[in-house]
C-alpha cells in the first residue's frame, strides 16, 4: 500500500470561482483506479463532481485528464501511472460545468445527426453458428461517446465548427455498415470544409481513444471512400 | 474550389515537390559541390529547360505552401468574410512571390 | 390549472423509468439525482437483459415479471440490446440433477425455451466448456445499462419533465404528516433551495432506506453488494449462465468487446461504503472458466462492485435469499405518511414494470384517471437526452 498525492481541479461558477487546485493524499492498493480515488474522496466531501456510470469502461462518461493526457478514471489505475503526484482535471475543449464535470451537448450536437445505429454485426468468433431466431450475432459499437478525442483533437481545440473526431469516426461506420441509413446523405456531411477535410491528420484522436474506434484512421477512410467514389455515393454533384 | 479538390492539389502539389524538390537541390547545392558563384547559376539557368523546371517549382512550392498556410489559418475558426480576406491576402502574396521570382528570370 | 408536480429522487433506472410513466401521463415531474445520472447501481449492473430464467425456480414472482418485461422492451427500446438470446448450461452431474426442476420452471413462468444438443452448444459456443453435458436457450440479451435509462431519461424531458443532476436531497419537507416537497443542494453552486411537490417519490435504490429516513419512515432495504469482472474480448455471444441455482460467477455477459463475469453477493449497512474484495476477481476468474476454459487466460479490463437494492429485513446473511422482486410503499397507508412514495428492489429489466405501479399509485393518491402507455410508447435514442433544452 502506498500514499500518492492527488491534485484536483476545482472549479463551481460562483462558488470556487477562480479555478483552484485541492491536494488529497490517499492510500493506493494495486487495484485501485483513478475512479476510486475519487468516490473515496467523495465520501468525506460530497462537493466533489465528476461523472461516471458503469465502472468498467464502457459507458464513457469519467473521461478526464490524468496528468495531462486523456483517459478514462475507471479503467486508468494509479499504480501503473507510476507517479506519486497525480494531477486530475476536466476534458479539454468542451464547456466546463464543475470540477471534472464537462458539458456533453456540442459534442452530441455534432455526433447524433450523423445517425448511426449503436447496434452493429459482431466479428468476434467468426466460425461460431448464430440460433436461427438470432441470425447474425450482433454487439454495440465501440464509440463509447467518452469526448476523448475531442478532447486531445488540437484542431478541435481552435475550431468549434470543425465536426469533430468522434462524428466522422460515426460516418465511416454507416459507410461501412449502414444498416438502413442513407450513406450518400452522411458522405454529403462529412464532404464540407468543417468536414472530413478540415483535420490535418495528427492522429491524437486515435492515441487517446479507449476503444480502438480508431476516428484518425476512419477520416483517412473517408477521404479515400470521397475520393475514389467507391461508395453508393458515385456520380452525385 | 471544394475542400476535396483543395486537398487534392495540396496533395498533388506536395507529390510533385519531392521531386521538383529533390532536383532543385541536387543540382544547385550538391551535384559537384553545388553552384557556387553568380556566374555559374547564370550558366545554369541559362539553359531554357531548366528554366522551365525551376518555374515550374517556384510556383508549385508557392502554391503548396501558401495554400498549406490558408488550411491552417482556417482551422482558427473564421468568420466567412475574415476566411475571404486571408484567401484573398494569400493570393496576392503568391502572385507577387511568382512574379518577382519570374522577373528575376529576366533580370539575368 | 397546472398539472401536479411530482419529484423523483433517484436518476437510476427506476427513477428514469417513474420519470417518463408519469409525464406521459401529463404531470409535472422534476427528477433530482446527486451525482451523474445513472452513477448509483443502474450504471454499474451486469448489463443483463433478464429473461427471467435465472430465477424461474427459486423466485418465480421475479421471473415473470422478467420475462413480461423483456418482451415489452424489444419493442419499446428498438436498436438497445445485443439480442443474441442466452444459454444454461449443465456441466456437472448436479447440474443435470437440478435440470428437470429448471425446465419445470420456465414452463410455469411461461419463458419460451429451447434445449439443444450438446453439440450444437458447441457450434454456438465454440469457447464454452467441452464437458457441457445439457443445453437450454432462452431469451436473454445484453443491455447498455447507462443508455437505456437514458432513453426513458430522453422520453420523459421531451414531455417536459425536468433532470437536474448534481443535486442531493438533504431534506424532504413536511407539513405535519404530509409530505411537500424536498430541501436540496446544487453542487454545482453549493446553493440549497426548495422544490415544492404534490407527491414525493423514493426511487433512491439502494439509498432507499436513507432517503425514507429523512421523512421518518422506514423501509426494509438491504443493500446487498457484488463484485463484476470485465475482461477484454467477446469470450461468447450469447449470454451463458450456469444452470444451477444461482450462485457467484455463474453468468458471463459478452457486451460490446468485453466479457463481463458476475457475480457475488453479501450485504453492507451503508451502500456508500462498498469496499471492492480483490480477492472476489480471481473468484470470478476462477468460476468464470467452469463455463468458458479460456477466459483464464483473458485481460482484466475492471473489476467493481455495486449494491443491490433488495427488499428483506435484517438478518439476511448473503442477499441471495432475498427475492428479486419489487414493492411500492405508499407511506400514507403503511406509516400515515401522506405524500411519500417509495419504489425499491427489482432490476434494471422491470424498472418500466415497476415505475408502472408506482405511477398508478400516484395518480390514484391524487385522484386523476390517466392509464399507463409506456407499453407501447417507443423511447427516443439515447442521444437525444443531451439534446439542448430550449
Ligand atoms: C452486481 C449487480 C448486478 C446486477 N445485474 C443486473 C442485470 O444484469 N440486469 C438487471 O436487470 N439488473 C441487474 N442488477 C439490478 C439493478 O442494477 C438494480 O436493480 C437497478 O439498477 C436499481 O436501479 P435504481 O434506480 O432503483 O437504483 P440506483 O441506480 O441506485 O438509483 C438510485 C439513485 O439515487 C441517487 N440518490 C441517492 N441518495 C440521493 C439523495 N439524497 N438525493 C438525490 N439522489 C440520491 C443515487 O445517486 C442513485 O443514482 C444488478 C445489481 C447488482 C448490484
Ligand atoms: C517533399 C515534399 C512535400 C510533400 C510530399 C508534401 C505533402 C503535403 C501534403 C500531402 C499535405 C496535406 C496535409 C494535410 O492535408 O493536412 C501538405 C501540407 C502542407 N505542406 Fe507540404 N509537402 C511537401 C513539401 C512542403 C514544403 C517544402 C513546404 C513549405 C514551404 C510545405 C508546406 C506545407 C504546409 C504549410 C502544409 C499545411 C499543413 C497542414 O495542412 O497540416 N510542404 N504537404
Ligand atoms: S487526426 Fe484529425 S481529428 Fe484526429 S486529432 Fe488529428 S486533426 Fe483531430
Ligand atoms: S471515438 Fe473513441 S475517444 Fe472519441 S468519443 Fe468515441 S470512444 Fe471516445
Ligand atoms: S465510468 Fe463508464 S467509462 Fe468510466
Amino acid at each position: 500500500m502506498a500514499e500518492v498525492t492527488f491534485k484536483i481541479y476545482r472549479y463551481k461558477p460562483g462558488a470556487i470561482d477562480p479555478p483552484r487546485y485541492d491536494t488529497y493524499r490517499v492510500s493506493i492498493e494495486p487495484h485501485t483506479t483513478v475512479l476510486d480515488v475519487l468516490e473515496h474522496l467523495r465520501l468525506d466531501d460530497p462537493t466533489l463532481t465528476y461523472r461516471h456510470s458503469c465502472h468498467h469502461g464502457s459507458c464513457g462518461t469519467c473521461g478526464m485528464l490524468v496528468n495531462g493526457k486523456e483517459v478514462l478514471a475507471c479503467v486508468t489505475r494509479v499504480a501503473d501511472l507510476k507517479t506519486d503526484t497525480v494531477v486530475i482535471e476536466p476534458l479539454r475543449h468542451q464547456p466546463l460545468i464543475s470540477d471534472l464535470v464537462v458539458d456533453m451537448t456540442p459534442f452530441f450536437e455534432k455526433y447524433e445527426p450523423v445517425g448511426m445505429p449503436y447496434i452493429r454485426e459482431s466479428e468476434y468468433l467468426p466460425h461460431s453458428q448464430p440460433p436461427e431466431e438470432v441470425g447474425a450475432y450482433t454487439r454495440f459499437e465501440n464509440c463509447l461517446e467518452c469526448g476523448l478525442c475531442l478532447s486531445a483533437c488540437p484542431v478541435v481545440g481552435s475550431d468549434p465548427d470543425y465536426l469533430g473526431p468522434a462524428a466522422l469516426a460515426a460516418a465511416a461506420r454507416v459507410v461501412q455498415e449502414p444498416r438502413g441509413q442513407d450513406v450518400p446523405t452522411v458522405l454529403a456531411m462529412v464532404d464540407t470544409e468543417e468536414g472530413c477535410w478540415r483535420c490535418h491528420a495528427a492522429m491524437e484522436c486515435s492515441e487517446v481513444c479507449p476503444n480502438d474506434v480508431d476516428p484518425g484512421g476512419l477520416i483517412m477512410f473517408l477521404r479515400r471512400e470521397l475520393l475514389t467514389g467507391t461508395s453508393r455515393s458515385g456520380g452525385k454533384r | 474550389m471544394r475542400p476535396k479538390t483543395q486537398w487534392l492539389w495540396q496533395a498533388f502539389s506536395g507529390l510533385l515537390l519531392v521531386f521538383l524538390l529533390a532536383l532543385h537541390l541536387t543540382v544547385n547545392h550538391f551535384a559537384a559541390g553545388g553552384l557556387l558563384t553568380y556566374e555559374d547559376i547564370v550558366a545554369y539557368l541559362a539553359q531554357p529547360w531548366v528554366r522551365v523546371l525551376e518555374t515550374l517549382f517556384l510556383l508549385t512550392v508557392t502554391y503548396h505552401a501558401l495554400a498549406g498556410v490558408r488550411g491552417i489559418l482556417l482551422d482558427l475558426n473564421l468568420t466567412t468574410a475574415a476566411a475571404r480576406r486571408v484567401t484573398l491576402g494569400l493570393t496576392v502574396l503568391g502572385v507577387l512571390i511568382c512574379a518577382y521570382g519570374l522577373w528575376l528570370f529576366t533580370t539575368l | 390549472m397546472n398539472p401536479p408536480h411530482v419529484v423523483v429522487i433517484g436518476g437510476g433506472a427506476t427513477g428514469a423509468a417513474v420519470a417518463h410513466d408519469l409525464a406521459l401521463r401529463g404531470l409535472r415531474v422534476t427528477v433530482v439525482e446527486r451525482g451523474e445520472v445513472t452513477s448509483g447501481t443502474t450504471g454499474r449492473h451486469h448489463g443483463l437483459l433478464h429473461s427471467g430464467a435465472r430465477y424461474a425456480v427459486k423466485d418465480q414472482e421475479s421471473a415473470k415479471e422478467c420475462i413480461e418485461e423483456n418482451m415489452i422492451l424489444r419493442r419499446i427500446a428498438p436498436g438497445s440490446f445485443e439480442l443474441n438470446n442466452g444459454l444454461f448450461v449443465a456441466i456437472t452431474d448436479e447440474d443435470m440433477a437440478y435440470r428437470p426442476a429448471f425446465l419445470e420452471g420456465l414452463e410455469t413462468c411461461g419463458i419460451p425455451y429451447k434445449e439443444i444438443t450438446p453439440q450444437e452448444a458447441l457450434a454456438r459456443e465454440p469457447n464454452l466448456n467441452p464437458a457441457v453435458k445439457a443445453a437450454v436457450e432462452v431469451p436473454d440479451g445484453t443491455m447498455d445499462a447507462m443508455r437505456l435509462p437514458l432513453r426513458f431519461l430522453a422520453t420523459a424531458q421531451s414531455h417536459g419533465a425536468r433532470i437536474l443532476t448534481y443535486t442531493e436531497v438533504e431534506e424532504i419537507l413536511m407539513q405535519g404528516r404530509t409530505v411537500t416537497g424536498v430541501r436540496v443542494r446544487d453542487h454545482v453552486t453549493e446553493q440549497t433551495y426548495t422544490i415544492g411537490a404534490d407527491i414525493v417519490v423514493n426511487a433512491g435504490g439502494a439509498w432507499a432506506g436513507k432517503i425514507a429516513a429523512l421523512a421518518g419512515v422506514d423501509v426494509p432495504l438491504q443493500p446487498s453488494p457484488g463484485v463484476l469482472v470485465a475482461v477484454y474480448g467477446r469470450w461468447n455471444n450469447m449470454v451463458l449462465n450456469r444452470m444451477h441455482r444461482s450462485g457467484d460467477g455463474d453468468i458471463i455477459v459478452p457486451q460490446r468487446t468485453l466479457s463481463v463475469i458476475g457475480t457475488s453477493s453479501w450485504v453492507v449497512e451503508d451502500p456508500d461504503r462498498l469496499e471492492m474484495k480483490a480477492e472476489h476477481i480471481d473468484l470470478m476468474y476462477e468460476y468464470g472458466a467452469q463455463l468458458v476454459p479460456a477466459i483464464r487466460e483473458a485481460k482484466l479490463r475492471a473489476a467493481w462492485a455495486a449494491a443491490r437494492p433488495l427488499i428483506g429485513s435484517g438478518g439476511a446473511q448473503t442477499g441471495r435469499e432475498l427475492s428479486r422482486t419489487f414493492k411500492c410503499f405508499d407511506h400514507a397507508e403503511r406509516d400515515g405518511v401522506e405524500g411519500f412514495v417509495t419504489i425499491a428492489g427489482g432490476k434494471a429489466t422491470t424498472a418500466r414494470g415497476m415505475a408502472e405501479v408506482t405511477a398508478n399509485v400516484v395518480v390514484k393518491k391524487l385522484g386523476l384517471d390517466a392509464p399507463c402507455r409506456t407499453r407501447e410508447v417507443v423511447l427516443l435514442p439515447h442521444t437525444a437526452y443531451y439534446r439542448r433544452r430550449a
